[in-house]
Formats: C-alpha cells, structure tokens, sequence
C-alpha cells in the first residue's frame, strides 16, 4: 500500500511543498533550481538542526516499531541526524523516516543510503569482474537493476561506484574497482552513475550514486589498505582522477572522501582535493560524505584532536560526517571559537538540502517506500536472468590447451574443490544486501546446466586453507565454507577417487570471497597452499583438468599457467553464480571477458600494469632474456603473466589490414583508425577490439601504450568486420608539467589488437 | 720513479704565474679566455678509458680526441703508467694543455675492499666510514686518479632493487651523516694534496624509488617525499663541500633527471648554491630519447646542458652537438661557458694546472697499495659492519677449543663473492680472506670440516650428502651462504628475496639431520634477505653482507669473540616480499592496528602477514647486553631558540666489554602534514666495559624537529613530540616534550 504523505509541517515542509515540478536536474549544472526553497529552509534552522543535518550515522536494523524508542530516534527527533545508511526494508525505513517528517521541528526528510555496490539483492559478478565484459550498456543495466532493487526497499543513495584505479593486487580493495586503466574506469564510472542516477532523480526508482574513494585509495604503500598514498601531482592528474572526473560529468550527486592522505594531508581533510579540485576546477555541486569515521581517522593520521579535524574536514569542503559524530560534538564549538565560519555550514547544508529536494524527498518523504514495489521489483527472474548473462560475459578464459573446453555435456565430470558447493561466497565481497544462502552454487548450476546426460560427481578435496585461523578470518560475515574435519589427506583421497571415475575433472579453487574487500591485503598472491596441493594430485591423474579460479584480485598462477590445460577465471559471479560458469563451461556462452587488471608472475614484480613508461633503459627483447645494465630482474621477466586486456575465446580472431585514413592531423582534425577482424575458429563469438596510443616524444615522458578505445564485437564463425575508431587531438592530451591538459604536436603510435600486449602498429601525426 | 714533464704549452705557461694564488676563479676566467667554443666544450666530454692485456692504453680514438681539445675527462683510466700516458697528449699534445680529468667507481674501496656499503653502514661509525673513504683515496690517488664517483646516497626502502647495496640504508638522518662522513674521507680537507679526490654525490635523485625495484624504472613521489626524505643526504654532501653530482637514470614525475630543470638548477644551484659540477650517469643523457623526453640525441644534448648536467659522460652528445646547437641558439654560449667554467675549477682545486702529475707517482702506486694497516682497518669494518641478527642459546661466540666445526656452504672457502659489487680494483682472485682462512687463525684444521653443498644458484643437490656427512660429525655447523656478488648493484634486482638457489633446502636438510645440533648460518648479501624460514631453522645468524678484502678475517674475529658484534640493521628485514615497501619511519595512516589486537578487521593490516618485518632497522645483538634507564629530559619544554637534553644511562649488564650504538628517535605527534611515526634524529657509537654504565646525553633543538611542508617551507610547528632513547627502532614512546 501507498503511504499517503500528509503535511503536518508548518513551517518548512509547507514551503518548499508548493511548485515542486521543477526537480528534473543534473546535480552537476550550475544553477540550483530549488535554491529559494533551500534558502527559506536554512533561514529556519537553528545552528544544532544545521550541525545535525551534516550527521550520517549508521542505523543498523529496527525490528518494526522500534526506531522511536531508539538513540538514533531520539537524534532524529532533535533535528541531529540528516541520513541514515546500513538499514533496509519498506517497513523500518518508513519507521524511521515518520520520526523525521512527523516528530522533528522541520520535518526535513532523512536520506537513507547503503553500500550497494555490485547489486542488490541480485547480485552481479564484483566490480573486478563486471568491468572484464567491457560493455558499458550492460554495466549501467547492472546499476539500473541495483538502483531498482535498492529503491524498492526503501533506499536512495548508494556509495557507489567505487573508481579508484589500482595497479596492486595485494590490495584487497582491487576487487570492488574496475581494474588499472583511466580510460576504460571512467567509462565504468559514467555507466555506473547513469545507471544508478538515471534521467531524473525524481524517480522512484533512482537513486543518489556516490563516487569514491575520493582520491587516490588504490594507490596504499605495499598494497595494505589504509596505508599511505604518496604521488605526484602529474600522476594523479593522468593516471588516477580522469575516473572520477568522469562521474562528476556524468552528474554524479555525492562524493565520498577517501581514508588515505594526499600529499601528506588526508583527503578527508585537504582544502585543495575538496575545494579547489573538486569544486571550483571541476564544478562539482553535490555533497561530499566522509567515509566511514574519515573524520575521526585525521586524529591517528596526525592532523590534531577530533574538534581541530573536524574543523579542518568541513572547511575543506566535507558536508557530511559518516559515522564519527565530529562534526555534530564539535562544530557549534569551532563556530563559537572562530574556527568555521556559519557560511561553511551554511553551505554544506544547502548542498544536503538540494539533493533532498533532487530525490523528491521533500514532496513525499515516502516515495521510496512502496510495498508493493518491494515485493515485485526485487530478486526478480528477469533480475537474475540478467545477472547470469552478466557474470558469464564477465568470465576470463585465461588458458584452453588442446581446446579442452568447452565441455560436451554427456560423460562423467568430477567437480572437486572448496569453492564448488559453496553458495555463500558466490556473490562476493560487499553484497550486502543479497540473500547468501540463495545463491547459485557452482555444483548446483552444473548439474542444471549439464542436463540429464552428464554424471556430476563432486568432492570438497581440501578445506579453503589448511590454517583453521585463517580460514575463520577468509571466511567472515555468514560466508562460510564449512571447515571439514578430515584430514587434508583424507580429503584428498576422496577427492582422487572420485577423479578417477571421470572423465574430466573441474577444480573449483581460488579465494573465498572475503579474502578481498575492505581490510583484506595480502602479500602472498598465490592460491592457498593446501588447494595447490590438491590441484597438483589432481593433475597428477593425468585426466584433463580444468581450473575454474574464484578470487576478488589478479592472482599469481605462474605454476598452474604452466600445468593446467585450461582455466577459467570466474571472480565472484554474482548469485547465479554456477550457471553462468556453466553456460561458459559447457559453451552455451563463449566467453569473452577481457582482463583490466594486470595478472603478475609474482608478487615482487608489484606494480605491474600496462600502461607504464619506457624509461631509459628498456629491454631489448621480449622473451624474458636478462640483460645487464637494462631495466630488469635477474630473476623473473619483465613481461607479467596475464596482460591487460587477455582474454581467450573458443574462436579465434585473426587481425588484419589496420589503417589510417591519413597519417597527419590537426588539432580540429579526425583519423580513421580502421581494422579487419576475422572469426577464424568453430564458434560465433564475441571479441574485444582494443586501441592504444603512445605519444612517442613528450615534455613529460609518456606511457608505452594508453588503451584510448576499444569496441566490443559479435562475429559469426568465418565472417569478418571492420572495426573502425576515430581519434582526434582531445584523445592525446594529457596533463603536462604544469598541469595543463595539452596534445603535443609529433609522432604518435596506434597499437590495435586483442589485448594490451599487441605488436600491431602504426604512425601518424599530429601538426600544429 | 718520477715522472719530468715539460710545461709546454701556452695555457701552462700562462696558468703557473699564478700558482700560489688561491683565486681559483680568475685562473678559470683567465684560462677560458684563451679558449675556442669548441675547447670549452672539449671540457664537458668524458669517455671511458682502453684497456688492451698489458693495462690501459691511450686508444685511437680517446687519443684522437685529447689531441683535438674534445675531451676533458676520463673514467676507468688510471695506473700510473695509463694516466701518464694520456695526461701527457693532453697536456703536450693540446693547443692549451688542459690537464685531462680521471675518475673511476671507487665505491668501497679501490685496491683494499671494505664491506659494501650497506654493510659499511651497519657500523654506524661515521669516524670508521670516513677512515675508509680516506684509505680508498688513497690507493686511487696513487694510481693516477682524481675522482671517485662515490658516495651513493640514495635513499633505498625496496630490497628488490639491486643498488640497495651501494647505500646506507633507508633512513634519511643515518644516510645524511655517512653522506657527509664518505666526502671528507675521499675529499679530505686539501683537494689539493696528491691523495684527496673528488667525491661526486650519485645519483640526483629518487633513483633508490624504482618502480617495482625494478633497476632504472620510473620514480614517482610528492615533493614532500621527495623534499623530506630522498633530498636531504645530497644537500648533506653539499654542505661538507662534494664538489661534484652525478645526474640518476631515471625519470622523476615525468622528467628525467638528466634533464630535469627543477632539480638540477632550482633545488641544486638556486636552493643550495651547489658550485661544482654535475656529470650525467653513463649515457644518462641520451637515454632520455627512450624515456620520450628528447626527440634525438641533438634534442638531448640541448636538455642535458639546458638543465645543468655540465659533463657528458660516454653519450657523445655533448662533443658532437653542443656546438650546432650553440650556433643554432638552441643553447645559450654562456650555459656551455658556466659548464666548462665549473670543471676547469675541480682541475684547478685539484692542483693539475700546477703540476698535471701531482697524482702519479710510480713510487706511491706501489708502496700504497694493500698496505698493512689498510688491511687492518678493512679487517676491523668487516668485524664493525657484522650484524648479530640472532644469537639463541648464546651459540655465539665460539670458543677456541671447540672440538669440531662444520663449516658448509657455498661461500666457505670464497674469495671471489665476497668483496660484493662495484669492488674497483679490488682482487677476486685469492687476496681476500674467505670465512675458512679467517676462521684457521683461530682453529687447527683437525677441528675444521668443510663441505660445499651445494653452488649459490645451480640445483645441483650431488654435495648434499657429504655437508650431511661432516655435519654429522661435528660439534657444531656453521653454514656460510648468500648471494652471489652480482645479484646486488647494478641491474641486478630481484623479485624473489629468499637465499637463492637450493641454499635453503640445504638449510633445511642440514637441520633435518642434526635436530639437536647448534647451527650458526653466516650471511653473505647485498640486500635485505627474507630468513623467515631460516630463522626457525639455524640458532645463530650473522649477517656479514659482502665484507670485503678481508672479510673473512674480520668475521671470524667475531665468531670467536675477538671483535663482540655491535652492526646494527640500517635497513628493514621485511618477513615477505609482498610486504615491500617496508621501513620503519613510516606514516601512521588512520587505522593504525590496535597493540592488544594487531590483526583486527578494518585496520591497515593483511590477513596473511603480520604489519611488522622480520627484522627491524637498528636492530643488531651483541655478545653482552645492555640495559637502558629510563630517559631524562631537562625540561619538558623546548623554546623555538633553545635547546633541550634528553639522557639515558646505558649498562652492560652481560659478561664483556662492547659497542652499543643508542638511538635517539623523535616523534612529532601533530603537523600540518602527517608526518612519520618516528624518526631517527641521533644516535652515539659508545663502548662499554663489562658491568658499567654510562650516561648518554642528547641535545635537541627546534632544528631537528623541522620538516617540509605542505608549502615546501622548511619549517617547524609547535606541539607536542614524543621521544626516546633506544636500542633499535622497535619501541613504544613514553616520554614527551613540547616545543613552544
């Protein structure tokens, strides 16, 4: 039923109640249409109300009829709490939400944000992975979904997307981004925040998206989280804001400040990232939020004691405070003590209040609260169909010797492993809001997909590791995988004996899904010892094995490359987890997931990413060979495992005829970089064509290949396309010494090719 | 012998009615005077000297170019007969008879070899380090050269890059004092005299930040980073007077440092004032055409010179470009002028506008190399630079009357490894004492057994057998390992830090055998070593890095207890690699891991590692121990214009007499900045005799307190700052002070 909203407010809410047509904004233009309405609001509210509107606690969940009588109820009611997140449901976000709109002086709706990061309660593959489809329309579908679903449960803000380009797979963080490359993250980013946002705000089934980690969180020194950013200007400006830049054009209404420091000073804190940046270069017009306590945090990073922080994050440029209370204890102080100034407040609120009046919060405080919506737009079929399709054009074929696969669905197939009847870590790290326990195992999906005809014999073969400890801490937050009390021998047995009845085995191994996300670094980026031991047996059968690898970061598979025929890099797919590994198993789907994050030798070879410089003395051949006195190790290659962009098919694509249509342009000039792709294997496929440019002689010294295209193609067996780009100058600036955003006239080199790693080449240039 | 020598030529001539003046300066301006562009040029131009078997020779073209006024300085020349040789073209041959330039990598030593210099570093004796650079002055000076491309001071916290062995270590402060302590060693305090040398600052700057380790990669950092921690030992060696830098190889935010106008000329002349002169590393500036910085080599010649690299060394560039660039306007005569004005001066400090062969001298070649009490001295660093890294049970040391020893291992017996990378002249063929020759100055060879094992890198286990065998028959086993020399310095970084090859696995077959037996691992590396394995297998680790000439001598002075170890880490262990960076002055963050729950979720931590490294920087046992009294601090305030004094009385409460090295380390609790979580800002080498204490006092003023802003300003913020004096980096403050 529909919650008729009644006005009982006489003061505020009458205001702004009338003429509330106007809404259909871009938080990101520059005219405020609903600033008067803002206006007479602030005229209203005492200096506590303003202070409380920049205070976003975390609810937690009230059981129905509850919330009154709560401590965060009794803040509502005085005015002290501008939004609320980590609740859901109709039922207690109406609760709350009548506290606001009925019980506080005025009446000034809650906002209720959640970490909806990779859907709701359908879940997609995890960022990591979505973002190896490259395929915007079906990225932002993803984020249309969420945003339906999260809207009919009664949320409107997301902190999403998370854009923070990372080139550490130690860090746990990776698998919540969208790999290493600025170009194909701000495209994520753009699709993301559309999704979410879409057209008009008002909708009730949009929501607020929130960019993050603003700036720089995938950069932590040794890839621990939390740690240290340290880079210079240049660098961050090319190699790590383009992201979010990018979500601020697309319209983006929140921004999220990030733990790490900047240039010494934590972005929570720094006038020039909040202010400067964002704000006057980029015109940024919504509200930035602290991460979780980001406030509190500048007390431990050094800045002071938490009135000195708080102080210090809102004047520069932080409306609200997630969590940490600074701003809500102390700002009535710093105000008192000359500290801030009432404009700043003043400022932060009015950009709270408009995003209010964005979301229609004003004209019905309810309006995400539809109970019918909750019962039929969530978790729907057509929802999980989508989620299936997502998470198989998400898998990476990373190697298919002998084309193993796809696998015939008749025989007997042992699926062995500790990721394989496990449906509480196929939705991967942060899926709040999704039910685990209705996932998608992959044994489940196997069968259904395999049909009658197949045999599907299964054993767990090893625990997820052999430390009980660590297992316990991989294994956090519901996401279990039963630990089994055998001994990692007898697991094994078991495990061998049913190898030996089949005729092919799949080994289902890799991380469980909290062993990435949030506070989940690690040095070690192998698959946990006691899974290779049996990976290593299990080969030792000399029947065919196929490796299907669940992980939330780029692994180092070095060994299991070099003695797996084939494998399959599956992430964490989202709730129709086993079917979609399965349509791709079986080849009902032909993958064509492209890798965005480099994949290591080892561990010592981190930060590996594609796009890095020459430097002076590069090496001089690519097989690997040492050379003394060039840019080497002594004891592995320079080349990484996996490039950016590597990804198999079970067809080929052959490459040919790669042209220009001239080979000068100028700065108002357009080049037609044209190409034949050719399917010239058994399988109608889809392949990822991809353009980089290398600006061959700068004033800064340029990366050897910058991915500024790419398009995503369906070829039938034995057909051939022309895939054709088009570049012109804005597509080779780049930020120069002074931070200007220029293109250089000279020579210019197209790479076009199945991935990163591509030879075929061209030159052009650029004049004057 | 002594070399005559005719003063021919005009310049000479000219030059010596000058002599005794000190006027350096109006010599250079005098003498360039009488120069062609072309000369002037001549002077920016190094190439490296031919050898053939007999020694170096003047080759056909280096002698081409001498002839022609187009060179001006020579690396790898020297002898005295080689620099003779060609100092004589120059000097009778040219048309103005400038004096030729030699410098050469004397880098821990020349003849004599000192422990490499990370190894050096351990000592933490500034007056120990500076007697090193001063013999090593020596023995290159009485061969003919002037100049050393030495002191290393960048700052490395990655034990993947390769060159970590060439520096001191990690910390800013420590870098800095051995920076300086390096330069008055080779430098002396007349340059002059025919045994000081030129001292050449290396490599300006960030190149220890490789990316990824990876020798010659991309450096990138704020300018905070760059102005606090990786600046300050080269603006250290400005201040005791280097007179020479070299440019690094690699870019620094997006600029090669070859060419990099804001180091070379903002920060080095305009900030510091630097007068000498700047080389570029060995075809640095022609590398700047792979970087994408210079479109060709006329295009990199303009920038090297543009930005301040007065001196191309080996890129020809300079001597085929500069003067078309010249005419074409490109660069400006006056910055070639500053350029050659800047070497001309080295060559008149040096004295060889006086006498041209001050520095060759057959008679001091051969009486000055490998002299006794160079040999001595290198014997007591190699002791000096040892570092106890574990001592369980007391294993260490050993007594003479041991009934048996083991000693197995690769790096037993050698001679070649142990002198490490870049070891100049120094001998790899059976003049330097091995570990076994050391160690028979204390044993008879019936109490010695010897097994090899194995080799350092091949995986050839056929030794395994016979170190089982000896093992078993021994007392107790001493297994002596490593890296081989050529798996540090120069392109030589690695992504694995483990003792390479099947070392290891022969640790741990040893162990497996003698379950109950006390094993002593003897450590040979030129970089931080992951011995998270070994740590639990062997009792005893002493880490002797590449000890040099006589190296085996100085540790087996210290397995024996000659020489009680005082080294201590300047460098983190860390326990993994995927732990690096790892080093002990670094950043809180905001989600620091709790002391009472070090792995709790949502705080920086891994879930597979613990934060801390295996071993940390200033750590180092010693065969007695020392006891710290609590810190006393003479007020608890300090005023911006005072000073303070912070003192601990230190014991040795063991058994023997020692070196402690007591550490001061300073924290600054709030900053405009966040700033570190301590800081090294002092330290003292103190010995103590068995049972006595002694008092250690520390002076603190507002200028060790000061950091560089946000703003770049050097400055320093009143508050609140945390102290302690320590015996590693390992501890929690307890005592405070306010700067007012």
């Amino acid at each position: 039923m529909n919650i008729k909203y009644v006005f009982l407010g006489i003061t505020a809410t009458l205001i702004v109640a009338c003429n509330s047509n106007q809404n259909k904004s871009n938080t990101s233009s520059n005219h405020n249409p609903f600033e008067a309405k803002v206006d007479s609001i602030l005229s209203l509210m005492t200096i506590e109300e303003k202070i409380g509107q920049l205070n976003l606690p975390s609810a937690g969940q009230f059981t129905t009829g509850q919330a009154t009588n709560s401590d965060i109820g009794g803040k509502i009611e005085k005015g002290l709490v501008g939004g609320l997140f980590n609740i859901k449901t109709v039922a207690s976000i109406r609760d709350i939400q009548k506290i606001a709109v009925e019980k506080s002086r005025l009446k000034i709706p809650l906002i209720f944000g959640m970490d909806v990061i990779h859907g709701y309660e359908t879940t997609f593959p995890i960022p990591l992975g979505l973002s190896c489809s490259w395929d915007m329309p079906l990225i932002e579908k993803t984020a249309r979904i969420a945003a339906i679903e999260a809207s009919a449960d009664g949320i409107n803000w997301t902190f999403s997307p998370m854009v923070d380009i990372s080139r550490d797979p130690r860090w746990g963080r990776v698998s919540e981004g969208s790999g290493e490359d600025v170009y194909l993250g701000s495209q994520i980013a753009t699709a993301m925040v559309k999704g979410y946002q879409g057209d008009d705000l008002t909708n009730n089934n949009t929501i607020l998206s929130c960019v993050k980690h603003f700036a720089l969180y995938g950069a932590p020194e040794a890839g621990r989280d939390y740690n240290t950013v340290d880079m210079s200007k240049i660098r961050m400006y090319n190699e790590y804001l383009p992201p979010y830049k990018a979500a601020i054009d697309a319209g983006v209404g929140s921004v999220m400040a990030a733990f790490n420091e900047i240039d010494g000073v934590p972005a929570t804190g720094n006038h020039w990232l909040l202010t400067d940046l964002l704000r006057k270069d980029w015109n940024f017009n919504g509200f930035v939020v602290t991460d979780y306590t980001g406030i509190n945090e500048m007390t431990e990073h050094g800045l002071g004691d938490l009135q000195e922080v708080s102080a210090l994050a809102l004047n520069a440029g932080v409306d609200m405070d997630m969590v940490g209370e600074g701003l809500l204890t102390t700002l009535k102080n710093s105000l008192d003590e000359g500290k801030v100034k009432i404009a700043t407040i003043d400022a932060a609120v009015k950009r709270i209040l408009t995003v209010k009046f964005q979301l229609g919060l004003f004209d019905d405080p309810f309006k995400y609260c539809n109970d019918d919506r909750a019962k039929t737009e969530i978790y729907t079929k057509e929802h999980r169909d989508f989620s299936r399709k997502v998470a198989s054009e998400s898998i990476v074929l990373l190697k298919n010797e002998n084309e193993i696969l796809p696998l015939k669905k008749s025989g007997t197939i042992a699926l062995i492993g500790p990721l394989a009847n496990s449906k509480e870590n196929m939705p991967g790290t942060w899926s709040v809001a999704t039910k685990l326990g209705n996932a998608n195992a992959f044994l489940d999906g196997l069968k259904t997909v395999a049909g009658d005809q197949v045999n599907v014999l299964y054993a767990k073969g090893s625990n997820l590791d052999h430390d009980l400890e660590f297992e316990k801490r991989a294994t956090m937050f519901g996401r279990d995988i039963p630990r089994d009390g055998r001994t990692d021998k007898q697991l094994m047995d078991e495990a061998l004996a049913i190898a030996s009845k089949s005729d092919v085995i799949i080994a289902a191994l890799g991380e469980s899904s909290e062993m990435s996300g949030e506070s989940s670094s690690r040095t070690n980026l192998q698959i946990p010892q006691v899974q290779k031991d049996l990976l290593n047996a299990l080969l030792k059968t000399g029947k065919p094995v196929v490796l299907v690898l669940f992980t939330g970061r780029p692994l180092a598979i070095t060994e299991e490359n070099k003695n797996v025929p084939a494998i399959l890099n599956a992430w964490f797919p989202g709730t129709e987890a086993g079917l979609a590994i399965s349509d791709v198993l079986f080849g009902d789907v032909n993958p064509s997931g492209k890798l965005t994050a480099t994949f290591p030798m080892n561990v010592g070879q981190v930060p590996i990413f594609y796009n890095h410089k020459n430097t002076g003395r590069p090496l001089g051949n690519s097989e690997g060979k040492f050379e003394k006195f060039k840019s080497n190790y002594l004891d592995v290659r320079n080349e990484p495992l996996y490039p950016f962009g590597y990804g198999l098919s079970y067809t080929t694509f052959n490459y040919a005829n790669l042209k220009l249509n001239t080979t000068n342009i100028d700065a108002q000039g357009t080049i037609e970089v044209s190409v034949e792709v050719t399917n010239s294997g058994g399988f109608d496929g889809k392949e990822v064509v991809q353009l980089y440019v290398r600006d061959v002689v700068g004033s800064v010294t340029r990366p050897v290949k910058e991915l500024k295209g790419f398009q995503k193609v369906e070829i039938k067996k034995g057909e051939t396309k022309t895939v054709t780009f088009k570049l012109t100058e804005n597509d080779l600036k780049f930020y120069n010494s002074n931070l200007d955003f220029v293109a250089e006239p000279g020579t210019f080199r197209v790479f076009v090719g199945t991935n990163s790693d591509t030879k075929m080449m061209t030159e052009f240039e650029l004049t004057n | 012998m002594k070399f005559s020598f005719n003063i021919s030529s005009l310049a000479i001539l000219f030059i010596s009615s000058f002599s005794f003046s000190q006027n350096y300066e109006a010599k250079v301006d005098s003498l360039m005077k009488l120069m062609t562009l072309q000369e002037k040029i001549g002077q920016t131009v190094m190439y490296g000297g031919s050898w053939d078997q007999t020694g170096p020779i003047i080759g056909t073209n280096n002698g081409k170019y001498i002839r022609e006024g187009n060179m001006g300085a020579m690396l790898n020349a020297f002898t005295v007969k080689g620099t003779y040789d060609l100092q004589k073209v120059a000097v009778e041959e040219t048309r103005l008879g400038i004096p030729l330039l030699f410098g050469y990598d004397v880098i821990h030593g020349h003849r004599t070899i000192f422990p490499i210099n990370l190894g050096m570093s351990a000592s933490w004796d500034l007056k120990m380090i500076e007697e090193s650079s001063r013999i090593a002055a020596e023995e290159a000076s009485a061969e003919g050269l002037h100049w050393t491309f030495a002191p290393m001071v960048d700052i490395a916290r990655d034990p993947r890059w390769g060159r970590v062995s060439e520096g001191a270590g990690e910390d800013v402060y420590l870098v800095s004092q051995i920076a300086k302590a390096y330069v008055k060693g080779f430098q002396g305090d007349d340059l002059s005299k025919h045994n000081t040398i030129l001292a050449c600052a290396k490599h300006f700057v960030g190149y220890g930040a490789a990316q990824a380790g990876r020798d010659y990669h991309t450096v990138n950092m704020d300018e905070g980073e760059l102005r606090n921690v990786y600046l300050p030992p080269f603006k250290a060696t400005v201040d005791v007077g280097v007179e020479t830098f070299m440019s690094a190889f690699n870019e620094l935010n997006g600029v090669p440092t070859s060419g990099n106008k804001f180091t070379l000329r903002d920060i080095l002349q305009d900030e510091w004032g630097f007068k000498g002169f700047v080389v570029s590393d060995y075809t640095s500036i022609n590398e700047m055409i792979p970087h994408g910085f210079a479109k060709d080599s006329l295009d990199a010649a303009r920038i090297g010179m543009n930005t301040g690299v007065d001196m191309d060394m080996m890129g020809s560039v300079y001597r085929k470009y500069l003067k078309k660039l010249a005419e074409q306007g490109k660069v400006d005569e006056t910055t070639i002028n500053e350029a050659c004005r800047r070497i001309l001066l080295a060559k008149f400090k040096l004295g060889l506008f006086d006498d041209p062969y001050r520095y060759i001298d057959k008679k001091r070649e051969t009486e000055t190399k490998y002299k006794p009490e160079f040999l001595a001295k290198a014997r007591e660093i190699a002791a000096a630079s040892s570092v106890l890294l574990q001592n369980k049970d007391q294993v260490l040391p050993f007594s003479k009357s041991t009934k048996s020893i083991a000693f197995i291992g690769p790096m037993v017996k050698d001679e070649y490894d142990i002198l490490g990378n870049w070891a100049a002249q120094g001998d790899r063929k059976g003049q330097a004492v091995s570990v076994f020759e050391g160690v028979s100055e204390y044993l008879k060879s019936h109490q010695m057994l010897y097994a090899k094992g194995c080799d350092i890198l091949n995986d050839d286990e056929s030794g395994f057998s016979e170190a089982i065998n000896i093992s078993k028959k021994a007392d107790v086993i001493v297994l002596v390992m490593g890296e081989g020399h050529h798996m540090s310095g120069e392109a030589a970084s690695r992504t694995n830090l483990k003792i390479p090859g099947i070392q290891p696995k022969l640790i741990e077959t040893i162990r497996e055998a003698n379950p109950n037996k006390k094993i002593v691992l003897v450590l040979m590396n030129g970089r931080p070593i992951n011995l998270s394995d070994e740590v639990n297998l062997v009792d005893s680790i002493l880490e002797v890095w590449f000890p040099g000439t006589m190296g085996g001598a100085g540790v087996a002075d210290v397995l024996f207890g000659t020489h009680n170890p005082s080294g201590k880490l300047t460098v983190t262990f860390p326990r993994n690699v995927g732990q690096v960076p790892i080093y002990y002055n670094m950043k809180n963050t905001g989600r620091p891991i709790p002391d009472n729950n070090p792995t709790e979720d949502y705080k920086s931590n891994y879930i597979d590692s613990p934060n801390s490294p295996l071993f940390v920087f200033g750590h180092g046992l010693s065969y007695t121990t020392f006891k710290y009294s609590d810190l006393e601090l003479s007020s608890s305030t300090l005023r911006f214009t005072g000073e303070i004094k912070a003192s601990a009385t230190i014991s040795n409460t063991g058994n023997r007499g020692g070196h402690e090295i007591v550490q001061l380390y300073i924290h600054d609790k709030v900053g405009s900045v966040t700033r570190p979580v301590k800081e090294l800002k002092g330290f003292q080498k103190i010995f103590l005799k068995k049972g006595e204490s002694k008092v250690v006092n520390f002076t603190i003023t507002a200028e060790d307190l000061k950091f560089y802003n946000s703003e770049g300003n050097y400055t320093v913020e009143p508050g609140e700052f945390e102290i302690a004096i320590t015996p590693s980096s390992d501890f929690k403050f307890k005592h405070t002070f306010t700067l007012e």
